[in-house]
């Protein structure tokens, strides 16, 4: 099968067991290492933000994560059942603003953006979807098929 | 992950070890803040040699310090970044806010320029 999946409950302390099967997928698919990380940071950010901000890090509430490999690239499709992220109202914060702010956060969807080719959030009926493309080399299904 | 910290003559020394993520970042801010708090230091210096990965909230540290640091006259070096903390790192720009060096012995002089 040329997808991998996995559903965690929305607590912080699963970022590092999502991080770990983003790593074994991606290695299954043979995407390169330095690529890799890239991409599971940029999967680490929207799930922090989906559990934290989405979920309020309420682990009676799960986060699902599809990872398809495509014939030019990978898509990685997140399914949350917390409150919606309005994309259309993101705006990409300053570096300078965010030091004389001393803010810790907001740098998580600046870093996916850059990461990723495509990014989006939508809403179906009762859940929210967020899908992220990479254009990457990925390799032929025949010895990873399981 | 694990920081250790350590004051050394006139600087203080963080130590990042394993990973850091939204779970970790607070004991890091933790941990490079007490630089801050201790008394005729240049500056801290990070080491990163045994940081395997930083998200978003680690380098949110680094930001958040960086104006307190400042207005105290002291520095904050990143040194020993592996080649993905240190594309991390350049992705939202933090090299061009801090000075990242390779070994401590060039951290320790750019301190104590």
């Amino acid at each position: 099968m040329n997808k991998r999946s996995i559903t965690v409950p929305c607590s912080i302390v699963n970022l590092k067991r999502i991080r770990d099967f983003v790593r074994k997928s991606l290695k299954e698919f043979g995407v390169d290492g330095s690529q890799t990380a890239h991409l599971v940071l940029a999967v680490d950010e929207v799930c922090t933000n989906l559990i934290i901000h989405a979920n309020e890090n309420d682990a009676r509430f799960l986060i699902h994560l599809d990872i398809f490999k495509k014939s030019t690239g990978l898509l990685f499709e997140f399914h949350d059942w917390g409150k919606a992220f309005d994309y259309a109202q993101y705006q990409e914060p300053h570096l300078d603003e965010l030091v004389s702010q001393r803010k810790r956060g907001s740098l998580g969807l600046l870093l996916v953006r850059k990461i990723m080719d495509n990014v989006e959030f939508t809403q179906e009926e009762d859940h929210n979807i967020c899908r992220l493309f990479k254009t990457v080399p990925v390799q032929e299904s025949i010895n990873i098929d399981r | 992950m694990k920081t250790t910290t350590l004051q050394e003559a006139n600087l203080f020394k963080v130590t990042i070890q394993g990973e850091v993520d939204a779970t970790s970042s607070l004991k890091l801010d933790q941990a490079i803040k007490k630089a801050l708090d201790t008394p005729d230091i240049k500056g801290v210096i990070v080491d990163c040699k045994v940081l395997d990965y930083i998200s978003s909230a680690g380098l949110g540290v680094f930001i958040a310090n960086h104006q307190d640091f400042k207005e105290q006259n002291l520095r904050i070096i990143p040194f020993g970044l592996n080649k993905q903390v240190e594309s991390t790192f350049e992705l939202v720009g933090l090299n061009e806010l801090f000075t990242i060096v390779s070994t401590e012995e060039e951290a320790v002089a750019l301190l104590n320029q």
